[in-house]
């Protein structure tokens, strides 16, 4: 639908066209290309500066958001390349919104596709963690802004009769995520979650990680810890844990999760498993199958 | 959608208010200080949960809040954004915020967003074609909204009339009010090398239901809206002209980078108050 066809949008529209031409210029090709750009926006005195504001605006608030979103990887990476990777991220990928939340959520497949590029090898291999630290990183960032969840209905679950309980399917709290990784990207995250200090990271940090400890299994949730004060847990889970975990968070059925985990690990007790993530805020909720729901009745 | 029920939705034009931003959260909750009104960016808070969402709540129950959008792009020529739109409207149905803003602007093209604010040309043309932008969201949130005057580096060949009656032309047609940003004006009206004060008298009292202010930096050249600084002394007594002409409106200090401690930023909305009552030495 096509709102807006008055001619005057055609004559705005090549307009703004012009204008954001010159944004996404890079400086110099905009200097260039002065001549014609002053046919539509006029000097005023500032000349090609005036486009340089909205050059520089346009770049530094999305690069500010890609250095909000990920400040491990500005420290394991020391602020210098970090802030070249993220320069690059900026150049070569566009805001496709006005609400810029979204923005730095596609920098863990950019370093993919960079680290696949890279010409030295040894380099590549030496920085293969990094698209996972990043979407890491991105979890993090998401688990601060999910929905919030009412707390776990013990008297509806309660009220399940035995034959139907096989059938629920847990839901986890909307913060929550179950991942793995080849690299020690749980480790690396924790040794980098102190203040930033002003002396330059020797990497340190880096030398001091296990890195023969993986795959990492992890799990990662916001859990209110006082009246305004939240944190962002990270755990490293056993197979079946995070199998259980992958599964109810994959949507499926009680009976199927927990048949799928004692195959991993026949003495896992599920029961303690179920009580322990419902009382840590993981596990919020469960809902019936709409059939099961229509029998029980 | 529940809303949240909350009694204080009444905007002290006696006092000013801050843009409230994250690091100054528990500082406004825990002393209370008098403020007029505390404004948000509508893009922060699409989020439904977490603890921005916790502080406004608890922040919107003592004070009036205004909702301010960056990313609407009423001014932009892509079809309107019914998803951001949408968002906005959630927002908007949970605080009931006292007033609805957004930027008399374009943030991007062809689907490609810049995310800054971005001017447009002063023409018959573009007033035809924002007011029924205005006029669409007016009727989706059904409820009036403010636009806000830019600060800009660039002026268009094609503009055929000063800003001032741009900006009075669009709030004729579409009903909307406006926010008169005092600072824009001081930086525009000195980067386009006209009188701010001929801004303050152009722009129809009738329309005016907002003010800002903040501070700007000067480079060699211009002056840049950074909102990095305290208000200049220059911008404080544009602010008591245009108190002297649209009366005491609510009215906020805005402060985004290089944010100060809260007793700073305190301190630059109360004399914003003393100016609006008259007060000020």
């Amino acid at each position: 639908m096509n709102t807006f066809e008055r001619p005057e949008a055609a004559q705005l529209r090549a307009l703004q066209r012009q204008f954001a031409h010159q944004i996404w210029s890079p400086p110099a090709a905009a200097v260039a290309v002065e001549g014609a750009a002053t046919a539509a926006f006029d000097a005023a005195g500032i000349g090609s500066a005036g486009i340089g504001v909205y050059q520089n605006n346009t770049r530094l608030t999305l690069l500010s958001v890609v250095q909000t979103t990920y400040p491990v990887l500005a420290r394991v990476l020391g602020d210098e390349f970090f802030t070249a990777l993220a320069r690059s991220y900026v150049i070569t990928t566009p805001s496709t919104s006005g609400n810029l939340h979204g923005y730095a959520k596609a920098f863990s497949a950019w370093l993919s596709d960079w680290l696949a590029a890279l010409e030295d090898r040894e380099e590549a291999a030496e920085l293969a963690y990094l698209p996972d630290l990043a979407k890491l990183e991105w979890l993090v960032h998401q688990a601060h802004f999910a929905s919030d969840a009412p707390p776990f209905d013990f008297f509806g679950l309660q009220a399940v009769a035995p034959a139907l309980q096989g059938t629920l399917c847990f839901i986890l709290h909307p913060s929550c995520a179950v991942l793995q990784s080849e690299f020690p990207v749980a480790q690396i995250w924790r040794a980098n979650q102190c203040v930033y200090s002003e002396t330059a990271n020797d990497g340190s940090d880096i030398k001091a990680i296990n890195w023969d400890a993986v795959p990492e299994r992890l799990l990662l949730w916001r859990q209110v810890t006082a009246q305004f004060e939240i944190t962002v847990k990270l755990l490293e889970c056993d197979v079946a844990t995070h199998q259980f975990l992958s599964d109810l968070s994959g949507g499926k059925a009680f009976e199927e999760a927990a048949s799928n985990a004692l195959a991993l690990d026949a003495r896992l007790d599920l029961q303690a498993l179920l009580l322990e993530n419902v009382s840590a805020g993981v596990i919020v909720g469960f809902r019936l199958p709409a059939q099961a729901v229509l029998s029980q009745r | 959608m529940i809303s949240m029920i909350m009694p204080n939705n009444q905007i002290s034009s006696r006092h000013c208010g801050v843009g409230l931003r994250a690091p100054h959260y528990a500082d406004i909750l825990q002393t209370k200080p008098t403020l007029g009104l505390l404004e948000i960016h509508s893009e922060n808070f699409f989020d439904t949960g977490g603890l921005n969402r916790a502080y406004l709540a608890a922040l919107r129950a003592e004070y009036a809040v205004s909702a301010h959008g960056v990313g609407l792009s009423l001014g932009g020529t892509d079809p309107l954004d019914m998803e951001h739109l949408a968002k906005l409207k959630v927002l908007v149905d949970w605080l009931e915020p006292a007033l609805v803003s957004e930027h008399l602007c374009w943030v991007g093209v062809d689907g490609r967003f810049s995310n800054d604010l971005l001017p447009l040309p002063y023409t018959e043309g573009a007033i035809a074609h924002v007011v029924d932008r205005i006029n669409a969201v007016q009727d989706y949130l059904a409820r009036p909204i403010l636009i806000e005057n830019l600060s800009s580096y660039v002026a268009f060949h094609a503009s055929t009339m000063p800003e001032w009656e741009f900006v009075n032309a669009v709030a004729a047609r579409s009903g909307c009010k406006i926010l008169l940003d005092i600072n824009n004006i001081f930086v525009s009206a000195k980067n386009h090398k006209y009188a701010e004060e001929d801004y303050i008298s152009g722009v129809s009292s009738h329309y005016v239901g907002q003010m800002h202010l903040a501070g700007h930096t000067a480079t060699e050249s211009m002056l840049i809206d950074t909102h990095s600084a305290p208000v200049c002394e220059a911008v404080w007594k544009l602010f008591a002209s245009a108190v002297t002409r649209f009366g005491a409106q609510p009215t906020i200090v805005e402060w985004d980078s290089e944010i100060p401690e809260w007793a700073v930023l305190y301190s630059e909305a109360q004399h914003a108050t003393r100016i609006m009552q008259g007060t000020a030495q």
